[in-house]
């Protein structure tokens, strides 16, 4: 087996899996508050989108930056406001976030620019300047191959990442959060305000899916393409639900998702024309098995003995 | 007394009747500022939909057309939702049954029409319903989150069947495509000029079909106890489990045929993109959150989304305005109704009424003791 292969496939994955890292600590905090927000994928799109797009029209990348932390934020409170303040479905909420995320970028491209397709905005964005340079890391062979020429956001998701699960297991804005998701009632008779609670995890969400958004589209390519989050919100939903919403393992499921989707890049140079097409479900195929393994072991714990298997 | 019952029936329809025009004129008003931003009066546009999606008869042909299977899809999504269980899958179940009786439509020959017909519509409730049990015994047995699975299933009925449309069934085209089925197979449009076919009744056998599951039997009964109350229901003895899988079940069969209606009687071959922006399986999906899965609901907006998705394929090529412009009025349109705003803060507004009654009535009291 070619040692240059595996190196490149770990390169690629520490790669892919940045924005499901990202995204999935994001979210564990607000699953942890007792939201269960399918919004993810659209909040990332939106972030994206405005990166690109405030970036192109200013010609400045720091306006692009800062509007799209602006727009996730302002989406996440939108949907605060929606589900936590007034009670409105969280799912339907979600749904229609998603769906405004699928429409509005499109919209607004068409109305722009013409093409209702991608806004190419490497005029602005040199992807290849974007990597950087760690000298620490330049001495050391096999890490160096890995970890170093990784973009700005890689480097901060680590950081980030650490951070948070101090935060959540460390802290005591930790254990109101979590206290607040186990039994709101508990959280609220000893003075808990847990509305602002949620809203503090959904705006730690928002900032971390404007940063998976500003990943996936001003750092990796300098290009906003329709759909470009393709379902990371849901996968790392998914990673959360694997995880059982605890960040570290939900996290270890991000990096086996974010290895699948690395996989899926590296067979697609190796397999015939016919067959690369297919490959494109390997990442899913791997989210439900997985998914599969961990809830079989705990379906005969559950208390409802319909979800024992009757 | 009387009088009172009758206020309260009028408060009641009263606050139902806000709770749709209120999030309507927001959803509108919403499209208005991007139909403006892509430099078009939206007077203009909403005029232009309505006349060409309503006001003639070729155009009320169009609109039940695309409506079609978006009443059957959203009717499969009710199922599930009643019982709140949130099938988002489908769009793929939609997939898998279009593929399906692309495939029945073709390969199988020499059979008479009405045969050929239900074998075809068979083939596809039976890949639906197969597709759909996957999800189904994943969260009725083993309690895995069915959002995230259905919407993992969406995109691999996607690909799965783009690559072997593009592999494996190909005709050599430019795009990528099966072949045309045949003519035995292919269900009869009520005006050859016009997208409606016979496919609508279907729909609407459909549709009376879930009525009368809902509202008339002992299913329907547990469904709705078990969208109310999991564990009540576990408790008093349904077997919940086993009702959650039909439920998958029965929509993802009604899915399959939504699919199959698309292919029989308008593209007659399938092509990957054929259920495209935002797809057949979403429209029903949101036609029926918007109508809380009531049937009557669900055919009604499952009509005005055909008419939408009609008359924003018009408004492309007439106005020149993007097709996801309706998409914004539909999402907006589903994020303002989902707050319910005068339904779950009906004690916060009768508050606010009784309190400036009160004062109404202090207020005439003074006045009288002023006078005497």
């Amino acid at each position: 087996m070619n040692i240059n292969l595996i190196l490149n496939l770990l390169k690629m994955t520490v790669e892919a899996s940045t924005p499901y890292l990202l995204i999935t600590i994001g979210g564990v905090f607000v699953a942890r508050a007792g939201v269960f927000n399918i919004s993810l994928e659209g909040c990332t799109e939106f972030a994206a989108f405005a990166g690109i797009l405030f970036g192109f029209l200013s010609g400045s990348i720091l306006v692009g930056v800062l509007s799209a932390f602006l727009v996730a934020i302002a989406l996440n409170i939108v949907f605060y406001l929606f589900t936590v303040k007034w009670n409105a479905d969280l799912t339907v909420i979600g749904c229609a976030v998603n769906l405004l995320a699928a429409c509005i970028p499109a919209c607004l491209l068409q109305a722009l620019f013409g093409t209702r397709s991608n806004l190419v905005a490497t005029s602005l964005i040199d992807p290849m300047k974007m990597k950087v340079d760690v000298p620490i890391l330049r001495s050391v062979p096999v890490l160096n191959s890995i970890f170093n020429h990784q973009t700005r956001i890689t480097y901060l998701t680590f950081a980030l990442v650490i951070f948070l699960i101090i935060l959540l297991y460390r802290t005591k804005f930790g254990i109101y959060v979590r206290v607040t998701g186990e039994n709101i009632g508990a959280a609220k008779s000893v003075g808990v305000k847990t509305n602002r609670i949620k809203l503090l995890c959904l705006l730690i969400s928002a900032v971390t899916c404007a940063l998976a958004g500003l990943n996936l589209s001003v750092e990796e390519l300098g290009i906003y393409t329709i759909n470009m989050t393709a379902n990371r919100g849901f996968i790392c939903l998914s990673a959360i639900n694997c995880g059982r919403k605890e960040p570290h393992r939900a996290c270890v499921y991000a990096v086996i998702f974010g290895f699948a989707r690395a996989l899926q890049t590296i067979l697609n140079n190796y397999v015939p024309v016919a067959i690369s097409s297919l490959i494109g479900i390997l990442p899913y195929v791997t989210i439900i098995v997985a998914l599969l393994i961990v809830e079989i072991p705990n379906a005969r714990k559950n208390h409802l003995r319909i979800f024992r298997g009757a | 007394m009387k009088g009172d019952t009758f206020r309260r029936k009028a408060v009641n329809i009263g606050i139902k009747f806000c709770d749709i025009v209120i999030p309507l004129i927001l959803a509108f008003g919403v499209g208005a500022i991007f139909s403006l931003i892509c430099g078009c009066n939206p007077f203009t546009l909403y005029g232009y939909i309505i006349k060409r999606s309503f006001l003639s008869v070729g155009g009320i042909l169009n609109t039940l057309g695309y409506a079609t299977p978006i009443i059957i899809t959203g009717m499969a999504t009710s199922l599930s939702l009643k019982a709140k269980v949130f099938n988002m899958g489908v769009e793929g179940q939609v997939f898998v049954g279009a593929f399906a009786a692309a495939l029945a439509g073709y390969m199988i020959t020499g059979l008479p029409t009405f045969l050929h017909v239900t074998l075809c519509l068979l083939t596809a409730a039976a890949a639906g319903a197969l597709y759909a049990a996957i999800p189904g015994v994943l969260k009725a047995r083993l309690n895995v989150n069915e959002v995230v699975t259905t919407i993992m299933l969406n995109s691999i009925a996607t690909i799965v069947t783009g690559f072997l449309t593009q592999s494996y069934l190909g005709t050599g085209d430019a795009y990528a495509h099966t072949e045309n089925i045949l003519q035995t197979a292919r269900l009869v449009k009520l005006d050859s000029k016009y997208r409606c076919t016979t496919a609508v009744f279907i729909a609407l056998i459909i549709w009376a079909f879930v009525f009368f599951l809902m509202k008339k039997t002992k299913f329907g009964y547990d469904i709705n106890c078990i969208g109310k109350q999991v564990e009540f229901s576990d408790a008093v003895g349904m077997r919940v489990s086993r009702k959650i899988i039909w439920i998958f079940v029965i929509g993802g069969s009604f899915g399959g045929i939504a699919g199959a209606t698309e292919i029989m009687g308008v593209n007659y071959n399938f092509v990957n993109t054929f259920s495209a922006n935002p797809g057949i399986g979403w429209d029903g999906f949101f036609a029926c959150i918007l109508a809380g899965s009531e049937p009557i609901g669900v055919l009604l907006y499952a009509i005005v989304f055909g008419a939408l998705r009609y008359g924003a394929l018009a408004a492309q090529t007439g106005l020149g305005v993007p097709l996801d412009l309706i998409n914004i009025v539909k999402s907006t349109l589903v994020l303002f109704m989902a707050l319910k705003l005068f339904a779950n803060h009906r004690s916060a507004f009768q508050d606010l009424l009784t309190r400036a009654r009160k004062k109404n009535k202090a207020a005439l009291t003074a006045e009288g003791e002023d006078v005497l």
